[in-house]
């Protein structure tokens, strides 16, 4: 099948997405949401994903993950401040990547988030009616290579072949670039539920080139909640000095009634919240909130956008008023006050004309559509975000490429060695604005081999290219001798290819553990219904018709099945159902005998009757 | 194959006879991309059609379903081809590459900044350094002030470059449009003015760096 699917995997809500007809659609079974809210809960016995996991929030905390993108490719200490908000556990032993803890398993963000693809997957083939391969996916613009990186992986995992990694903010001027406007400078301003995007592109003739982007990976919805949860806390500690901080679950109940209190202020100008023992904690506290106060709470954090906006109209060499159309993304931009900050920065009103949860994954079906060859006319020409450059002695950034460079993009350096027989330069790759080294973010490390020669004397020629997902490729040739040079890469956060590798084999050993558990369900079952046959047949015939050594016979094998019932091996359970079938083999032929009489002098009856 | 290798010295070409993409030889320059002269006025409009009619046949978003090789081919002319774009947009990267192409690179002796700058460019040094360590409150808005103010001086300083930049890259055009090399004084003069553009350009970005971390 040719076909290639569109998947937004958001941080609060994912949806999948293909093109019929010319234009994009939701996929979603009949009497099913559109979306499927991130969220995977492990329970004892299997794995619930999407609006069945949403339960798990509240009456399984400790098992249930949320927000996985907010995790993804990144290090411990970059999370460590939000850990504190979240019921569940990380992984104490892996402080070098975040692996999230459930039912005693460690996960790594990418294997989360390849469940949620998963089921994305699986609700795409069940509406197309064939399997899916193939697929795009969007990240925020601003995500950089370790976190695009990490999202490839997860689609590996799902058993994707991930295509194309594209950017929230230009998959949505697609989507909306099929609507209306062939022309023009369009501002997309995303706010998610972890993530915010600035992107400004310039369309004309079917090219969406974008002239520049900035954001904040971690800073959306969740924020807004966070923040009026504390001021919640604040409350109750101050009514009934009752401190609701002491217990994550606790907290993560409160959060809950933050996110309500949040979406109904977009409509009403003020809601009551009652929080009736929030996470099993006996407090009963009920207030009431207007749209004024939450605004003053969200005013700090709506104006954290407002920085990298104006960055990006610099970068993009425009003054506010040089953009045409300006289209909001996200579920965050239902906020009024959000709406109102927008259409004061660029003097004009934003468009919502699609649904701000949607539009990113039409976006994405339209992507997978250019791939596939069904559309030729439209192209889009994106930008790598962030600034790549290698540390250079002395700890400064020496800066290869800059931010907002078109991409595919490539550029060549050439490095030497400093000793005689030198055999390798370590090359440390870095992403970021900042002049010194230590405080942008390490990509990876490289290790070049060299053949030995006297200091000075190696050219080795490198050429770091970031491709069309915005991912660092790095290839070496040695100069002297025109052969590729070895290039051995360390990524400094996020998986190796070998942990991938692993994590596949493992997923399919998990498959077949799936597939154990089904075949104990279903011997438990049939086992159920036999012993329940046996037991009655036992009990309506007794030890006198049956015979005393037949009886003794059946009454062991009902007991030897019910004892491997209690087991969890399917094939030991059919075991005993096939001694148990054996046994009771010509008790049933008597008991077939009688109903077959019955049914027969029952039949000779009415015939008689119809006489 | 073959139809790449004819062209290689001549007239470049980026496809073949039959319409495939060709591998980019490391010596082709930029001009040659978009088949446009040497020049330093290029009119804008034109290079952005070339540029576009261009990505609709290299993207790689065309060859998905292409065999490996051609795929790494369109991935390496995607790149190139927006190397030269971004690289010949604008007039001052534009000069810089011409000038470099026909004298080499621009050294760091070809940014010795002149002696009536002196004063300034080591004064904004200073205040960068100061503002970064600096903690009194008070002390921070003077330096601010001081930034603020090298910031103005450097800006005015590059923009009165133009004129002279103009003027020589009109020399430079009439020389090439007559089929000779352009005159030593151009080339040496604008050696001269584009290496202290680099050097400014590395102040302002400090001093901006500094204004950023501020607000």
């Amino acid at each position: 099948m040719n076909i290639i699917i569109g998947i937004d995997l958001g941080t609060t809500n994912s949806l999948v997405a293909v093109m019929k007809d010319g234009q994009p659609v939701i996929l979603a079974p009949d009497g099913e949401r559109n979306i499927v809210p991130s969220i995977v809960s492990f329970q004892s016995d299997r794995v619930n994903v999407g609006d069945e996991a949403q339960s798990g929030k509240t009456d399984n905390s400790r098992n249930t993950i949320f927000s996985i993108k907010r995790f993804m490719g990144r290090g411990y200490d970059d999370v460590a401040d939000e850990l504190r908000h979240l019921p569940f556990e990380v992984d104490p032993d892996n402080k070098h990547s975040v692996f999230v803890l459930a039912r005693g398993r460690s996960y790594s963000p990418p294997e989360i988030s390849a469940l949620i693809l998963r089921k994305l997957k699986a609700r795409a083939e069940k509406e197309l009616g064939h399997p899916v391969l193939r697929t795009v996916i969007t990240v925020p613009a601003y995500f950089n290579d370790a976190q695009r990186q990490a999202t490839k992986d997860a689609g590996r995992l799902a058993g994707l072949e991930v295509l194309r990694i594209v950017n929230e903010p230009t998959a949505a001027s697609l989507a909306y670039g099929l609507q209306q406007r062939d022309r023009g400078v369009i501002a997309v301003y995303d706010l998610g539920g972890g993530t915010f995007d600035i992107s400004i592109l310039r369309v004309k003739d079917g090219i969406f080139e974008v002239l520049s982007t900035g954001g904040d990976t971690h800073l959306g919805g969740d924020d807004f909640d966070r923040a009026l949860a504390d001021h919640l806390i604040a409350r109750v500690k101050e009514d009934s000095s009752i401190d609701l901080r002491t217990d994550s679950t606790v907290v993560g109940a409160v959060v809950l009634a933050a996110e309500k209190a949040k979406c109904e202020l977009t409509d009403k100008e003020e809601t009551e919240i009652v929080l009736e023992n929030p996470g099993g904690v006996s407090v009963s506290w009920k207030g009431t909130l207007t749209r004024e106060e939450a605004e003053r709470i969200f005013l700090p954090i709506a104006e954290r956008t407002l920085k990298p906006c104006r960055r990006a109209l610099l970068d993009a060499d425009l003054p506010e008023s040089g953009v045409d159309d300006v289209v909001l993304v996200g579920g965050s931009t239902r906020m009024p006050l959000i709406r109102r900050m927008v259409s004061d920065l660029f003097g004009k009103e934003a468009h919502s004309e699609l649904n701000p949860d949607e539009v990113v994954a039409l976006g994405a079906a339209v992507q997978a559509d250019i791939l596939a060859g069904g559309r030729k006319d439209m192209l889009l020409l994106d930008v790598s975000p962030l600034s790549l450059g290698i540390e250079t002695m002395g700890g400064a950034m020496g800066w290869i490429i800059p931010r907002n460079t078109t991409i595919p993009t490539s550029k060549r350096e050439i490095y030497t060695t400093f000793k005689d027989h030198q055999t390798g330069v370590d090359i440390q790759v870095l992403q970021g604005e900042r002049e010194l080294a230590k405080d942008n973010r390490s990509l990876a490390k490289f290790r070049l081999g060299i053949d030995p020669a006297p200091a000075g004397m190696a050219r080795i020629e490198v050429t770091f290219l970031i491709d069309a997902n915005g991912i660092l490729n790095v290839t070496a040739r040695d100069l002297r001798s025109g052969k590729a040079a070895s290039v051995e890469v360390q990524p400094s956060y996020g998986l190796t290819d070998e942990q991938v590798e692993q994590m596949l084999l493992e997923s399919f050993e998990y498959a077949e553990e799936d597939i154990r558990q089904r075949q104990l369900l279903e011997a438990r079952n049939e086992a159920e219904s036999i012993l329940t046959a046996a037991a009655r047949a036992l009990r309506e015939y007794g030890k006198d018709q049956i015979g005393e050594k037949e009886f003794a016979a059946i009454s062991t094998a009902i007991l030897g099945a019910e004892e491997a019932m209690q087991g969890d091996d399917h094939s030991a359970i059919r075991d005993k159902i096939d001694a148990l079938n054996d046994v009771t083999h010509s008790l049933a032929e008597r008991m077939m005998d009688d109903v077959l009489k019955e049914a027969l002098t029952n039949k000779k009856l009415s015939e008689a009757m119809k006489d | 194959m073959s139809g790449c290798e004819a062209d290689k010295k001549t007239a470049f070409s980026i496809f073949d006879e039959s319409g495939e993409i060709c591998p980019i030889p490391a010596e082709t320059d930029y001009f040659a991309f978009f088949s446009m002269p040497r020049k330093m006025e290029l009119d804008e409009f034109d290079l952005e059609s070339r540029y576009f009619k261009l990505s609709r046949k290299l993207h790689p978003d065309f060859f998905m379903n292409a065999p490996a090789s051609k795929r790494i081919l369109s991935l390496e002319a995607s790149a190139r081809l927006n190397e030269a774009y971004k690289t010949l947009k604008d007039p001052i990267q534009r000069a810089v590459y011409l000038v470099e192409l026909e004298s080499g690179k621009l050294q760091e002796n070809d940014s010795t900044p002149p002696a009536d700058m002196l004063e300034e460019i080591l004064e904004a040094q200073e205040a960068v350094v100061d503002f970064k360590c600096c903690e009194e409150e008070e002390q921070a808005e003077s330096l601010l002030r001081n930034l603020e103010a090298a910031k103005e001086c450097f800006e005015a300083q590059r923009s009165g470059q133009r004129a002279a930049l103009k003027d020589l890259g009109e020399r430079w055009d009439r020389a090439v449009e007559a089929g000779e090399p352009p005159p030593a004084e151009v080339v040496q003069k604008l050696r001269s003015i584009l290496g202290l553009r680099n050097y400014i350009d590395n102040i302002l970005r400090s001093v901006q760096n500094a204004l950023e971390m501020a607000s």
